[in-house]
Parts: structure tokens; C-alpha cells; sequence
């Protein structure tokens, strides 16, 4: 025994001075302390999708927690249809992860996404050992979601000491995901005109004076002749709505009391049928628009006080968009010249509203 | 008995025919209990069948193999049921733990090495192997039987309580386990591991006062295992139990023994009845055994998830003939009543092609199931926008839990009750039938409504993400009031969902075998809400926690 132990220190006497029992020594440690551990299952695993819309592009949340204390290089995430790890990996249908970007982590962190393929993504790093107690998170973002509905998807999950996922795994499990198909819920707006037309309307016409006739009286070169009507109209048409003016300048036969086609001031002695939609003070006649919807408004050409103008089809009252109940007054002017035939001058003016929906 | 072992330790040849000659000659002297009065109707209930050197699960896990269940053969508790032939106060008890049911006594146990190799009843020089678990390599699959610890009486761990006819002995019961083997034990020449093992095999009960028992009553003996007082298992084969009761609490009086009686330390030796013994009672034998490999059931629980979103529930439609619903079946993606498909609803008058309108609000429904073992539960998420039309025109959401008020833009959703649906063997033609296993309808175990609040939802933790959608059917119900004003039914909707899924649905506490939930969903109209047709998808999400 005695020329053993010479022996033994006859070797390792060198050893000594060339720091190789040191270096033993580091070896045995590294030996001991970096042994590999029995895999265990991440735990408080989870996946949250952004949106389940089949096919969509969307961003995936996956978090777990690691339960190995030892370096981590590397997280494999394998998306595949089942989660079982030696099962051949069959790709969710539509599933693409080769453009995802990994915008955000927590928890064990400096991980920089490494693509694999279209379903294989590996989070690498610089080995370093988990000290994270709580889940930790990872964020990707441009996944395509697979496009089946009738079945859930799985990523399987495994962590390495390796830097691409190679080697021996510390921790595995797996989370798992569907897409479904969404309700889609349709209904109507229907589309709603409120018109009418009166001497006097109310301003929800609900109710009118149901007089339409109006005798303006003698026509003479001196002065003036007026006359008004009213007018409601409210949509909800997303276009708004349009009143027109239809009809014909004054005639008695062949006789017609001719409409400036310009806004003009009303002269009396002159042949002259005009109409405007505000309140005038020569002559006076009319009232401006009531009612709070601002966007329903008087045409220009007809919205001047005191300037009369009438051409069929013009486009008297409008607005832009949805308005409900708007009253307009109507202000009719007649002039005449003093050497005007004599005979029965009359008119009917129509108003028609369109929605435009 | 001196002089027997001083000729063994002498040479192995005289040693080998002198034990030849008491395996033959000294059996039907020292095996007493059968010869007296019999204790029938005996049996003997290991904890675990296991070998003693197993105490983990098929897993490999110790923490589902406590100590006295199934798969711990290291750490056992025992049950010795006996009827007794004799009326008489039972002082004491002994279960003898030997390889044979009769002639000299070894303990069982297949470790490696002797305990007494020179036979003189010293084990001093035992070359026997611990129970040391796990055992060494290439001791894997051995073990002595043990009893480890001292079970005192009660009904807990760690402890034993004799039971009379089924009724716990009113007297006061002490335990002691020792060694008793005889050395007179033929050592197997080719088989090492048949010396003797040195540990406790046997098993003492005394009670100063005795229990009268009377002939006929059952005797049973519970011994419970702990983490600190068991009975380790033999590592493999059968073995068997001599017991006894006596009259008398004093057991030197009872049996012959060599060796040191007093402390244990050495345990007994050689035991055979006094000459003349008129203590011993009734006597009798069992047997037990041990597998040598129990039979090892390994599966693993993947992570499972099915999750369904759909207008119509099939539990509620009527299938042909006498089909049968499954337990949990996909929600369906049409309906058979209104013909729609592909998870597509109308929302609004059906006379007026589902148009809304400023008078009377209108309501539809829809669905989402979703059942996993994930243990750590699960949220549900709804992303969608309100209803909009194509040129962007949008009806107001519901931001916050309110009534449904015709006349006013609204557009919201809620959580009713899935269960209310009459079910298909209540409609149609009331063949339907539903397989074994199936729960009608609910969202259990989350809490969608207020009023889950009686079993089984009580036996949850309180669940807040459903708070704002859980008055779907608040009430009466009602969406309005008949003539134009609010119901009571309550909803919400958040546009923001589109871009952030809000939650409407958590639980953490419990894996979610099939939860059912209903959705309502509600749309009035203002009169200047602009016309056209408006439409919307809502998606449901579901995360599980594994």
C-alpha cells in the first residue's frame, strides 16, 4: 500500500505545480453543479391569440414558467397539430410563422427570435440560468393563424442549454390554440324620408293645414304679390336628402309671367315669378329654416333674402348627410309689367324630396 | 443450544449436517400456533403488494406513493383479520414474520449477506445489507422485510388499533417489534441472499388488562403506516405470519427465547413454546405476498382544448330517430330553425328583413364551448367591432352595463343562461336521448351570470371579468318595454375589442370539462341613425393555462 500511495504522489506531485489539480478540480465542479437535471414541465403555460380569425395575421402571446434553476440557451417552439413531443409534427393547415417578429418578452428575457420554418420558431440567447420565479412571456407578432376550425393546434415547447436547441431538453411542455369561425351579425337600418308639403306644416310633419291653393290676389304693376308655403323634410339617409322644384312660371294661356334664372331683387312693373327659402324684408315674406339640424340647408342660388329666383328642377333645400326634421318656408314673389295680358295666371310648383341613401 | 453452535462455528461440514439434521428433526417442535388451538378464518392485507424496494409511482414519483398506499412497498401498513376458537382475555399478541409457514424461522427478504453467518445468535458480525432505498446499484431489486419504528395505538399514521367484531378493544395496547429468527436456519450454500436477514420480523402487542374475547369473534389488527413508522416489504416472494394471542402481557413468560429478550437489541432467538405453556391461547398461520414487480401503468394526460363557436346549441336539436347527443359535441355553425349559416345571425324584425327599428329593440344569440384540462383554467376573449355599415357609419356601442333602450343607438352583448334552452328530448318528436356522462348545458365553471350564485357555483372563487356582461336576462329580461321604452336586461360592448380582446369570461381554479355559454345580443336604432345594412363579426378567444 505503502508503494501505491508513493506512486500516486510521484503523479500527481507534477500535477500540482502545473495547476492541474486546480483545474481538476474545476472540472469535478463543473461536473457536480452543472449535472444534468430530470426534464420537468414548464408550468403556468398558456397561449393567447390576438385574434382567432382563420387565417389572419395576428400576433400570439406564449408564457410559461421555467422550472429547471440552470442555463438556458435556447426555446424550441414547434407548432404542430397534436402536442405529443416524438409524434411526427404535422403543420397546423395555413399556419405560417416564417415572418413572425418577436416584439416583446418578460420574465427570462434576451431572447432574439432565430425563423426555422413556417412553423418552427427557436428563441435563442446567451446561456444564462433562470432566475425568473413568475411565468415569463413571449410576444410574436405577423403569425398567420392556421385556417382549420374543427381542431385545436398545439406548440410544443422545449428549453436547452444550447443555443439552437440542440442537445438535451431541461424543460418541455406544451400549450394549445384554436381558431373558430365568428358570429357575424347583420341587421338593417331602414331608410327613413319624412316629407310633406302645406301651407303650414308642422315642424315633425306631423300635421299640416292641408291647404295647397293660394289666390295671390290682383296682379298689379305698382306693387308686389307674395305668397308662402312650408316644408319638412328629415332622413336618415347617410347621403342626405335634395328638394327639388318642379312646375311652371305663372301662364294663362300662352301668356307667362317669365322666372329670373339669377337670384334678383323682386321689381315691381316687371314681369317676374321668383322663389326663396329665407326670410326677405322686400317684400316681406318668408321665414329662414327651422330646426337644429345645421347640415340641412337652403340652396344657394335660394337661400339669398330678398333675391327670388325659380328654375324647374333646382335644387332648393339639401343636406349632405343624415338630418333629421328641417321646416323651410317657401316665399313666392309675382310682378307684373303694366301692359301684362290680361287673364288668370296660375302655376302648381312641386316639391320632391330624395334621400340619398 | 451452547453446545450446538459451538459444533457449527467448528466446521462447515458438521455445521451443514448438524443444521441438515435440525431441519429435519426440530420443525414440529418449534412451530407451536397451528398446534394449539386454531385462530381461523385468518388473512393478512398489505397496504401494497409492492417489494420493498419500490416507493415511487409508475412515474418514477414519490409524491403520489405515500406511505401505506398501493405503490410504496418500502413503507406498508398491514391488517391481520383472525377469528379466535377460544373464550378468553387476550393479554397478548405476536405476528411472526418467517420464509416458511413451518419449522425453523427466517426472516423474509432477499438483500444480500447474513446477519449471522457464524449462527450464534450474534449479529455483530452481520454481513447483511441495509435497507437503504434507493438501493445501490445492483441491489436494485432487493429488500428485507422491517418494521421500522414503533407503532403506537390510535387510528392515525404510525399507528395500530385492535378492533374486536369490528369495534375498537377498549384496553390499552402497546407494540414492540424485534428480530426472531432462529439460527438453526440452513444457510442456502448457492443462494447468499437466504442467510439470515437481522431485521425486525417480529411483532408483540401486550395490554396489561387483556380484552375478553369470546370464540367466534373477529380479531383484526390495523397497523397504519407513516413517513417514520412502517413495515418494509420483503423484495420478493411470499412469506408467512405465525400468530398467537396469549393471556398472559409478560411474554417471557409466554415463550422460550435465546438471545436478549429485554432491550431488542438482539432480538430473539430460536422461540419455542415453555414446556408445559399454558399461555398461549390460540395460535394460527398466514400468508402474504409480495410481486416482485408490480404491474406498471404509465399514461400521460396531453393538453387537450376544444373550443367551438356557433349559432345553434345540438343538444337542442332534434336528430333523427332515437340518436344520441354526445357529451359534449361541437356547437353547430347553422340553424335549423332560422336556415342560417356559417355562424351568420340576423338581428332585427324578421317581417321587415331584419331591419331595426326606433321603436323596439331586437335581440339574437349565439354560442361558445370550450372544454380543456387546463389545470390552471382559462379566459375567454370577444374581439369585434359594433355594428357598422360600409361607408363607416357605426352604432354606438353599449360602453358601459345598461339597459336596452329602444330609440337610443345601442349595440351590446351578455352572457344569458345556455341551460334554459329546452333541450331535444323535449322537443320534436322526444326520442332524443343523451349519452352517459352529459351535463345539460352550462358555463360552469365560470360564473357568466349574477345569479350563479347556489351550487355548484358557490364552491368557486369569485370571477370579475364577467361583470360587465353578466345581466343578460337581468329581470324579466326584457329589451324593452313594449311601448318603446327600456327593458331590463342589461348589456355591454366595447369597440376597443377589435384591437384588444376584452375578457368576458375567467377562471383560474379548475380544468373546464364543458362549459356552455350563451350569448345575447342586442341593436336598437335612433331615427337619424343613417340607413343601410350594418353588420359585424364578433370572435371569441379562448387562452388556457396549462
Amino acid at each position: 500500500m505503502q508503494h501505491k500511495l508513493f506512486r500516486f504522489h510521484a503523479l500527481a506531485h507534477p500535477l500540482h505545480h502545473m495547476g492541474m489539480v486546480d483545474l481538476l478540480a474545476l472540472v469535478l465542479a463543473m461536473v457536480i453543479f452543472v449535472a444534468p437535471v430530470s426534464a420537468l414541465r414548464f408550468q403556468e403555460r398558456s397561449l393567447y391569440m390576438n385574434s382567432t380569425v382563420p387565417g389572419e395575421t395576428t400576433s400570439y402571446t406564449v408564457s410559461f414558467r421555467y422550472m429547471s434553476p440552470v442555463a438556458v440557451g435556447s426555446v424550441d417552439m414547434l407548432f404542430c397539430v397534436d402536442p405529443i413531443p416524438y409524434h411526427p409534427c404535422v403543420t397546423p393547415p395555413g399556419l405560417d410563422v416564417s415572418n413572425a417578429v418577436l416584439s416583446g418578452q418578460s420574465g427570462e428575457t434576451g431572447y432574439t427570435a432565430n425563423i426555422q420554418s413556417a412553423n418552427h420558431i427557436v428563441l435563442t440567447r446567451i446561456p444564462s440560468v433562470i432566475t425568473a420565479t413568475d411565468p415569463s412571456s413571449y410576444k410574436f407578432d405577423n403569425i398567420v393563424n392556421p385556417t382549420d376550425t374543427t381542431t385545436s393546434f398545439s406548440i410544443r415547447l422545449r428549453s436547452h442549454a444550447s443555443t439552437d436547441a440542440t442537445g438535451p431538453q431541461i424543460d418541455f411542455g406544451s400549450v394549445k390554440g384554436q381558431v373558430t369561425q365568428g358570429i357575424v351579425i347583420e341587421t338593417q337600418v331602414p331608410p327613413m324620408l319624412i316629407f310633406c308639403v302645406a301651407e303650414q306644416v308642422n315642424d315633425n310633419c306631423d300635421g299640416t293645414n292641408n291647404n295647397y291653393y293660394t289666390d295671390m290676389g290682383q296682379l298689379d304693376p305698382d306693387s308686389t304679390l307674395t305668397a308662402q308655403s312650408q316644408m319638412a323634410v328629415g332622413t336618415n339617409a347617410s347621403g342626405g336628402f335634395a328638394i327639388t322644384a318642379n312646375g311652371t312660371p305663372p301662364a294663362a294661356g300662352t301668356n307667362v309671367i317669365d322666372s329670373p334664372t339669377a337670384p334678383t331683387e323682386s321689381t315691381p312693373g316687371a314681369n317676374q315669378f321668383g322663389i326663396n327659402l329665407v326670410a326677405n324684408n322686400s317684400p316681406t315674406v318668408g321665414n329662414d329654416p327651422e330646426g337644429i339640424w345645421t347640415n340641412a340647408v337652403t340652396s344657394p342660388d335660394y337661400g339669398v333674402p330678398n333675391r327670388y329666383k325659380f328654375v324647374s328642377g333646382d335644387v332648393v333645400a339639401y343636406s349632405p348627410n343624415v338630418s333629421l326634421m328641417k321646416k323651410f318656408t317657401v316665399s313666392y314673389i309675382l310682378n307684373s309689367r303694366s301692359d301684362i295680358r290680361p287673364g288668370v295666371y296660375s302655376t302648381t310648383i312641386t316639391y320632391i324630396a330624395s334621400g340619398r341613401f | 443450544m451452547y453446545t450446538l453452535k459451538s459444533i457449527v462455528r467448528r466446521g462447515s461440514m458438521l455445521g451443514a449436517s448438524v443444521a441438515l439434521l435440525a431441519a429435519t428433526v426440530i420443525p414440529s417442535a418449534s412451530v407451536f400456533a397451528d398446534a394449539l388451538n386454531p385462530l381461523t378464518e385468518r388473512s393478512l392485507l398489505l397496504s401494497s403488494s409492492a417489494p420493498g424496494y419500490q416507493n415511487t409511482d409508475g412515474s418514477g414519483n414519490s409524491t403520489y406513493a405515500p406511505p401505506g398506499s398501493g405503490p410504496n412497498g418500502e413503507k406498508t401498513g398491514e391488517t391481520f383479520t383472525f377469528t379466535v376458537s377460544s373464550t378468553d382475555t387476550v393479554k397478548g399478541m405476536s405476528f411472526q414474520y418467517c420464509t416458511t409457514a413451518a419449522g425453523f424461522c427466517r426472516a423474509p427478504g432477499n438483500n444480500d449477506g447474513d446477519a449471522d453467518p457464524n449462527n450464534n445468535g450474534d449479529t455483530s458480525d452481520s454481513t447483511r445489507d441495509a435497507n437503504v432505498f434507493p438501493r445501490a446499484a445492483g441491489d436494485e431489486t432487493e429488500s428485507d422485510l422491517d418494521v421500522v419504528g414503533t407503532f403506537t395505538q390510535g387510528t392515525g399514521a404510525g399507528q395500530f388499533q385492535v378492533y374486536i367484531d369490528g369495534v375498537a378493544s377498549t384496553a390499552a395496547w402497546t407494540m414492540t417489534a424485534v428480530r426472531a429468527e432462529d439460527t438453526s436456519w440452513i444457510d442456502g450454500l448457492t443462494q447468499p441472499e437466504q442467510g439470515l436477514t437481522g431485521k425486525k420480523n417480529y411483532i408483540i402487542l401486550t395490554s396489561s388488562t387483556g380484552q375478553t374475547i369470546n370464540a367466534g369473534e373477529e380479531v383484526q389488527v390495523v397497523f397504519k403506516a407513516s413517513g417514520s413508522t412502517y413495515i418494509t416489504n420483503p423484495g420478493y416472494g411470499s412469506f408467512f405470519v405465525k400468530i398467537n394471542t396469549y393471556d398472559t402481557d409478560d411474554h417471557a413468560d409466554a415463550v422460550n427465547t435465546d438471545g436478549d429478550s429485554g432491550d431488542g437489541s438482539q432480538g430473539f432467538t430460536n422461540i419455542t413454546p415453555l414446556a408445559n405453556n399454558n399461555h398461549v391461547i390460540d395460535g394460527g398461520v398466514t400468508v402474504a405476498n409480495v410481486m416482485t414487480d408490480s404491474i406498471h401503468i404509465v399514461t400521460k394526460v396531453l393538453e387537450t382544448m376544444s373550443f367551438s363557436v356557433g349559432i345553434q346549441n345540438p343538444d337542442t336539436v332534434d336528430l333523427p330517430g332515437a340518436a344520441q347527443h354526445g357529451t359534449c359535441d361541437a356547437l353547430s355553425q347553422s340553424n335549423t330553425i332560422t336556415g342560417l349559416t356559417n355562424n351568420r345571425l340576423n338581428l332585427g324584425n324578421p317581417n321587415a328583413e331584419f331591419s331595426l327599428e326606433t321603436g323596439k329593440a331586437w335581440d339574437a344569440y349565439s354560442y361558445w364551448r370550450l372544454s380543456s384540462n387546463s389545470s390552471g383554467g382559462a379566459t375567454v376573449y370577444y374581439s369585434g367591432n359594433t355594428l357598422a355599415n360600409t361607408v363607416g357609419d357605426e352604432i354606438a356601442p353599449m360602453t358601459n352595463e345598461v339597459p336596452s333602450d329602444p330609440g337610443t343607438e345601442q349595440f351590446g352583448l351578455a352572457f344569458v343562461d345556455a341551460g334554459l334552452d329546452p333541450l331535444a328530448n323535449a322537443v320534436g318528436d322526444q326520442d332524443d336521448t343523451f349519452q352517459a356522462g352529459y351535463v345539460a348545458p352550462r358555463s360552469y365553471p365560470f360564473i357568466t351570470l349574477a345569479t350563479q350564485t347556489g351550487a355548484p357555483y358557490n364552491t368557486l372563487t369569485p370571477q370579475s371579468a364577467s361583470a360587465g356582461y353578466d345581466e343578460g336576462n337581468a329581470g324579466d329580461g326584457s329589451i324593452d318595454n313594449g311601448t318603446g321604452g327600456a327593458g331590463q336586461a342589461k348589456f355591454k360592448f366595447l369597440k376597443s375589442s377589435l384591437t384588444v380582446p376584452e375578457s368576458i369570461a375567467q377562471q383560474d381554479e379548475d380544468v373546464i370539462s364543458c362549459a356552455t355559454a350563451k350569448m345575447r345580443y342586442v341593436g336598437n336604432i335612433a331615427a337619424d341613425t343613417p340607413a343601410g345594412v350594418y353588420t359585424t363579426k364578433i370572435n371569441y378567444l379562448a387562452a388556457p393555462q396549462y
